[in-house]
């Protein structure tokens, strides 16, 4: 017990002077556990029908467990509110992670797919992103991208003198892709598809802050998707995606591009999105306080079963606002999104929020 | 008169930036003495520092110690290595244990000569510490890019 609150006092509480006993702290440095949570509070304007909406966001909890010198256990469970306002539980992440050396480490169980850095970063983080919104490419729901999958991966980093690169390579199944559950879905469409993944990051040494990369994501659909009223079949879905990011003293620019494409008795190519984010911390006695802005499109080929029971086919959008870090772990952001179809920017929503980590 | 008040303020504002900097700690990068290492890079410390590198070589975990909120250490080293405001580090941190990046996180310290106590008698730990609390203790320095704290030109 009282390792554990060591170690929750060294995040949660500041100033707090911890102890200089010798005996305690080479014994804290075997710590077992680490826990976490995340929770946030949203209020939501919108000038369509002057409506005004609040949402109490996601309690978020994870835990680390150390198992042995190389093995770990890690899980993340979220609580959020459904549409009927009563609680939804999800088990998020659970997987075993075996740590061998720097360039090899081994992951087993169900992960955030890696296939967007957006989504394998912040995902249920809402604390971390500094944005309310995710950008449109990676939102749930839009189908674009995998959400979870449940694999056996292998990753590292080859660190020299020149830089670092970073590899992941994994297959298993793929689950909720890119929607939430819902009863009027087929069954084929939450089945359980067999995918596969690889990826690289490189980091320069001569660029401080810089980090770009890709992944390749393949998925195979064992219950092939039918456009009704038609012939075409979907069989398998390839997702290529690239990030640039860079990351420096007060300043991040972070910019992700997505391309999806289906084949079955065609090849579906041509949907895609991107998104270019920059946030910079002020100065002096506004240090506390962030601006970020950000532009993100989507473009969905209507051609594609998979997309046709869309009714947009490019979407824009326009994010900015102001995070301010009221407390060591907890932030309060406003936030100003304009988007529509094409470049028409006819909807316009402010967003209030309220994020914190514990 | 306006020039030499202006002259004068200039004046005070240096001898203040030198004293600040006079005051500011000169950091040393020490590990146990028995480690098979007597340098490092600039930025293989950086990656050290941040957790993205984790092992000195496989199966030994590197067991980092960092100065905590009160340490003196504190402030010089988000400027010099880490490059990040205290929140953007204390955020870091969170996102390195949301994204379950490393087995154990860092332990933080208050006062260097505890620090300086551990490393020696801990075979894989390392910690930055100002290089004057170093002491008697029997700990190695590494250097940093080839060099010392004592050296011109010391990144740290």
């Amino acid at each position: 017990m009282t390792r554990l609150f060591l170690i929750v006092a060294w995040f949660a509480v500041p100033h707090m002077a911890l102890s200089q006993d010798l005996t305690g702290l080479i014994e804290d440095l075997e710590a077992k556990t680490q826990f976490g949570l995340f929770s946030d509070f949203q209020a939501e304007f919108n000038d369509a029908d002057r409506n005004a909406e609040l949402y109490n966001g996601h309690l978020v909890g994870h835990l680390t467990t150390k198992l042995s010198r190389r093995a770990t256990y890690f899980a993340e469970v979220s609580l959020s509110p459904d549409q009927k306002g009563s609680g939804q539980a999800s088990l998020e992440r659970a997987f075993f992670q075996f740590s061998f050396s720097d360039p090899f480490r081994l992951v087993l169980g169900r992960i955030h797919t890696p296939v967007s850095r957006w989504n394998s970063r912040y995902h249920h983080g809402q604390y971390l992103q500094t944005s309310i919104n995710r950008p449109q490419v990676v939102t749930y729901g839009n189908q674009m991208v995998p959400i979870h999958s449940i694999v056996a991966e292998v990753s590292g980093t080859l660190a020299r003198e020149t830089g670092a690169l970073s590899y992941m390579a994994g297959f298993g199944v793929s689950e909720d892709h890119g929607h939430e559950p819902n009863e009027e879905e087929s069954a084929a469409e939450h089945s359980k598809n067999p995918s596969a993944y690889a990826g690289l990051t490189i980091e320069p040494a001569s660029v401080l802050g810089l980090a770009f990369g890709g992944v390749a994501y393949v998925e195979h659909f064992d219950h092939m998707q039918h456009d009704e009223g038609t012939d075409s079949v979907v069989e398998y879905e390839s997702i290529l995606s690239g990030f640039v990011q860079v990351d420096r003293f007060r300043w991040a620019l972070m910019a992700e591009l997505l391309s999806v494409s289906h084949y079955g008795k065609q090849w579906y190519a041509g949907s895609w999105g991107y998104y270019v984010q920059a946030e910079h911390q002020l100065w002096g006695r506004m240090e506390r306080a962030v601006v970020y802005g950000r532009y993100g499109t989507v473009l969905k080929n209507l051609e594609d079963p998979m997309f046709a029971s869309d009714d947009c086919e490019r979407w824009g959008g326009l994010t900015g606002g102001l995070r301010i870090n009221v407390a060591p772990r907890v932030a309060a952001t406003t936030e100003f999104r304009m988007y529509g179809e094409g470049l028409s920017f006819e909807k316009r929503h402010v967003y209030v929020q309220i994020s914190a980590a514990f | 008169m306006a020039s030499s008040l202006l002259k004068s303020v200039l004046i005070l504002i240096a001898l203040l930036g030198t004293g600040s900097a006079l005051a500011q700690p000169r950091l040393a990068v020490i590990v146990h003495p028995d480690l098979d290492r007597k340098d490092v890079s600039f930025m293989e410390l950086r990656r050290i520092m941040r957790m993205e590198t984790q092992y000195w070589r496989p199966g030994e975990t590197i067991s980092l110690i960092l100065p905590g909120p009160s340490a003196p250490e504190r402030a010089p080293l988000l400027d010099r290595v880490y490059q990040m405001s205290e929140q953007a580090f204390r955020q870091h941190w969170i996102a390195v244990a949301y994204r379950a990046q490393t087995l154990s996180l860092p332990r933080p310290y208050s006062d260097c000569s505890v620090a300086v106590r551990i490393v020696a008698n801990l075979k894989h730990a390392m910690t930055v510490v100002d290089a004057a609390c170093i002491g008697e203790e029997r700990v190695r320095v590494l250097r940093v890019d080839g060099k010392l704290p004592k050296d011109e030109g010391y990144r740290l």
